[in-house]
């Protein structure tokens, strides 16, 4: 029951904004726009719906503005303009204690490169945002670790994250993810660190979880084939805007663009 | 702090002024000015350059420049002057590195006896007449209304306990103090044995101030401040012309009681004053015979103290350099000097002092209008802030005291092989090997074997109380540097002011303020020690991981909750290398801390540099750069991680 509404959500940098708004609604390129203006349109007027329980995937070309809509999602980046309602607050209007409840409770964000804290030990990952809600440290050491032994970590609570490997890490940040059993779960490039066989094995896993818990998940990636495997709804970004937005199967059969076809035209020897 | 500095010839513009007034008083150039009568002006006795000690006390240093100028204006004379403590300078002159020293108390120092000698120095005149010496407190305590001590008149009377009371030492409260003078001065030792002849030597800390200007700062401050103070000093002094001094009264002087007390291996049982100070112009015996025209000159020169003394607090007053100073006493006063040297040369050097217009700026030089300065503003705040708050800082100070002699007694009440054990110890086990404990105990052996122990447990005593300030204030301030912009923008300027500032300069005010002893030494190395730690907490903390932040963000991470759990433990390896820095910053201090007055390995390494004993020095500087090795690796044991169990990186 955790439905995302993005409404006419946007992010600019630098320059003048104000003319660079009216050349983006002109319909102006985004180079167009950071040559004239100074102003860089990293995200320009998204709108959609993430249905609740689904994975969708945000997918385009590096710079497309994925990671910054991801980021949006849980104000790692605040938006310039647009709303963003979780079922039906709008969280570009939290001020800073509900967004930290916000954060602690509703949504989790898994990162490309792990991030997990070097000095404490795979336990103490998987606890840290239990650690930082003020849950008790048995009990959070408890739950983290339940969570560590279904997604195949158990032994390794003691160890510090430097003696794993890549897979093993993502899964640690994965379980610290789950550990504060949040409604929404945010991947950013989650797996496109890892080699490609670990990789389809923790995509395997993300959706067994899927399908045991039923997460809303919003999983940003580069790579059509991840995308086509992993999404219930595909979303094209390219340049700041949304290119296109719908199920896997009707993105092969009816591309919206040519920018489109050309991005799921790669994928089809792979099938 | 001349005395501190080793010599080191200063090159002068004398010289090029020499050749300049030369050029000038040849007839041949000048013909208007040898008009009245051509006075054949006599060429300068000396063929060379007449090297000066420099003399760096205040009498030492104008009587100094009064000789200079008369010979370079008077004889036409290139002078120059080698910087350096008395021991030294004394030492130049025997061997003909220097020429004159210009005021020498004569049968005082050891080095000097042996020069004269074996003749290699010759003591000339008598530069001052009316000198003095020995223990002095302040007049206003002993006469006039109000006065504290009314019938204090003679040193015996300082036994009595309310006398001790009213001379107490913060360091040693149920003690007095007695000022001494820095270790290395010759009144230094004969001071000692006097304390120990009239018997005050169990009930007085026999207090070495560390260096001139710390004592002359010290007895300034007392006196400002209207406090009791009991210390040796001397006349002729800025102090005597600035201040009314009272001179205790001593047993009248014998030559046997003196050859006794002077004697550093003699019993020291009964004491006496001082012998009358004779106070002589010294000369380098070889350079005598080259010039006996000079020495004829040296001869002459002569002041009453109190007219010295007049001049002294008159350059004080005006803020004067000891060369202007004498420009304008030989300018005002050529009754007094006209006697000294013969008709010709009095009269080029009156005409030399009247073409002195003053201003000399080269016309190159800055504008002088645009000169601002803000030496009279300080100077009035120091001089206010010492008489006005001066109470609320010694408060202050004392607490600071007695924590440091808590923490001394801790540490001495301790046995030696019981607080080796526990730094090995300590370090050992938090650290899962016995190579740093070997370290810190092999380190810890060395200085005792030294004969440093006491020194150490001393320097100990500082350095445990300026770390742990300086922590306390370096990490929040290098967060606060890290996290907010005011904070970035403001603490690297403030940081370089505190590292660049030469440390005397905050010292003798701090002196001032705080009392001679441990309190200002701990303010000069926290000021000195707490940078590193600052500029590397912040940059641990800036360069920490953005994407393990973030994630702490994200998690809904309170600030401080992202500071406690990420970046302080991301900076952890940085801040230690900041504590590495402020330990040896800290230590690297000690010696300048000694010379405000507090005791421990930096006192001896000053008094072996002091006394011209190399090994002496060499040996406690050992001892702090093993004390600095044993600390690191303490510290770095208790603020670093635990070591890997079994040496290997663990997980089960
Ligand atoms: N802090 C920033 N300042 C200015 N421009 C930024 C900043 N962060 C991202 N951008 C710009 O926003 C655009 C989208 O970036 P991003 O969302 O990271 O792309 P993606 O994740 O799809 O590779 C890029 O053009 C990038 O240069
Ligand atoms: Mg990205």
């Amino acid at each position: 029951m955790s439905e995302i509404r993005i409404e006419g959500l946007g992010k600019l940098y630098g320059g003048r904004q104000g003319e660079a708004l009216t050349m983006a609604g002109a319909g102006a390129s985004k180079g167009e726009i950071l040559a004239r203006t100074g102003c860089n349109v990293a995200l320009c007027g998204i709108d959609m719906t993430l249905a609740d329980g689904e994975i969708t995937v945000i997918m385009g070309l590096s710079g497309s503005g994925k990671s910054t809509l991801l980021r949006c999602l849980i104000r790692l980046i605040d938006p310039s303009f647009g709303a963003i309602r979780f079922d039906g607050a709008d969280i570009t209007r939290f001020n800073l204690s509900e967004l930290r409840e916000f954060r602690r409770r509703t949504a989790s964000m898994v990162f490309q490169n792990f991030a997990l804290l070097p000095h404490k030990t795979v336990l103490a990952n998987a606890a840290f945002g239990l650690t930082l809600q003020g849950v008790r440290r048995r009990e959070a050491e408890d739950r983290a670790a339940q969570w560590l032994g279904k997604l195949g970590l158990a032994g390794y609570e003691r160890a510090l994250p430097a003696t794993l490997s890549g897979g093993m890490r993502q899964r640690v940040g994965l379980a610290r993810a789950l550990a504060c059993d949040p409604d929404v779960l945010l991947m950013d490039e989650a797996f496109s660190a890892l080699d490609p066989l670990i990789r389809a094995e923790l995509q395997d896993q993300l959706l067994g979880l899927q399908r045991e818990l039923g997460k809303t998940i919003v999983f940003v990636t580069h790579d059509i084939q991840e995308a086509l495997k992993l999404g219930s709804r595909i979303a094209v970004m390219r340049e700041g805007r949304l290119e296109q937005f719908a199920a896997p199967a009707e993105l092969l059969a009816n591309p919206a663009t040519p920018y489109v076809a050309r991005f799921v035209g790669q994928a089809e020897p792979a099938r | 702090m001349g005395w501190l500095r080793f010599p080191r010839v200063q090159a002068r513009r004398c010289a090029v002024l020499g050749a300049l007034l030369l050029a000038a008083l040849l007839p041949g150039l000048r013909p208007a000015l040898a008009s009245p009568a051509p006075v054949l002006p006599p060429a300068c006795p000396a063929g060379r350059p007449v090297v000066f000690a420099g003399l760096d006390w205040d009498s030492g240093a104008f009587l100094t420049a009064l000789e200079r100028a008369i010979l370079e204006r008077g004889y036409a004379c290139q002078t120059s002057v080698v910087p350096g403590t008395t021991v030294t300078l004394e030492q130049a002159v025997a061997v003909g590195d220097a020429q004159v020293i210009a005021e020498e108390w004569v049968g005082r120092s050891p080095i000097w006896n042996a020069a004269m000698a074996s003749g290699k120095v010759v003591a000339l005149g008598q530069i001052v007449t009316g000198a003095e010496e020995g223990l002095y407190v302040p007049d206003a305590l002993v006469h006039g209304p109000g006065a504290r001590a009314a019938g204090l008149a003679r040193v015996q009377q300082l036994a009595e306990p309310a006398m001790v009371a009213l001379f107490r030492d913060p360091e040693q409260p149920e003690r007095g103090r007695f000022l001494n003078c820095p270790s290395g001065w010759t009144c230094e030792r004969v001071n000692t044995a006097k304390l120990k002849a009239y018997g005050l030597a169990g009930s007085y800390v026999d207090f070495r101030p560390g260096s001139g200007a710390a004592m002359d700062a010290d007895i300034t401050a007392a006196l400002l401040q209207h406090r009791p103070a009991l210390f040796y000093y001397y006349s002729p002094s800025t102090l005597a012309g600035r201040f009314k001094l009272f001179r205790l009264g001593e047993p009248p002087y014998s030559a046997r009681c003196w050859a006794d007390i002077s004697n550093p291996d003699g019993r020291h049982d009964t004491g006496c004053a001082s012998p009358p100070a004779v106070i002589a112009s010294g000369v380098n015996a070889r350079f005598l015979s080259e010039a006996p025209g000079l020495g004829a000159l040296l001869q002459r020169v002569s002041l009453p103290a109190p007219v010295l003394n007049a001049e002294l607090a008159d350059a004080a007053a005006n803020r004067r350099g000891a060369d202007a100073q004498a420009l304008l006493f030989l300018k005002h006063h050529p009754e007094l000097w006209r006697g000294w040297v013969p008709a010709p040369v009095a009269e080029r050097l009156a005409q030399s002092l009247a073409r002195d217009g003053g201003d000399t700026a080269a016309a190159g030089g800055f504008p002088s209008r645009w000169v601002f300065s803000i030496r009279e503003p300080v100077n009035r705040w120091v001089a206010s802030l010492v008489a006005g708050w001066g109470g609320g800082f010694r408060a202050m100070a004392a607490r600071v005291t007695a924590l440091t002699a808590l923490i001394d007694a801790g540490l001495r009440w301790v046995p030696w092989w019981l607080l080796i054990g526990l730094c090995a110890g300590l370090t050992g086990w938090r650290r899962r090997s016995a190579g740093p404990a070997a370290v810190v105990a092999g380190a810890l052996l060395v200085i005792g074997v030294l004969g440093l122990w006491d020194a150490m447990l001393q320097t100990l005593t500082l350095m445990l109380i300026s770390v742990a300030l300086a922590v306390v204030i370096g990490l929040p301030c290098g967060i606060w540097a890290a996290k907010s912009r005011l904070g970035r923008a403001v603490t690297p300027p403030v940081l370089d002011f505190l590292q660049t500032m030469p440390a005397f300069v905050y010292l003798i005010p701090a002196l001032m303020l705080l009392g001679l002893g441990k309190a200002p030494a701990i303010l000069a190395m926290v000021i000195y020690a707490t940078p590193p730690l600052i500029r590397l907490t912040e940059l641990g903390i800036r360069t920490s991981d953005q994407e393990v932040r973030e994630a702490a963000t994200a998690f809904g991470a309170t600030p401080f909750q992202t500071l406690i759990h990420v970046e302080l433990p991301l900076a952890r390896p940085s801040i230690l290398a900041g504590l590495n820095q402020t330990i040896l910053m800290a230590l690297a201090m000690v010696v300048t801390a000694s010379m405000i007055g507090a005791r421990g390995l930096g006192e001896d390494v000053l008094n072996g540099i002091q006394s011209l004993d190399v090994g002496k020095g060499f040996e406690a500087g050992l001892g702090i750069v093993v004390l600095a090795l044993a600390l690191d690796r303490m510290a770095q044991a208790l603020a670093g991680e635990r070591g890997p169990r079994g040496g290997e990186g663990g997980h089960v």
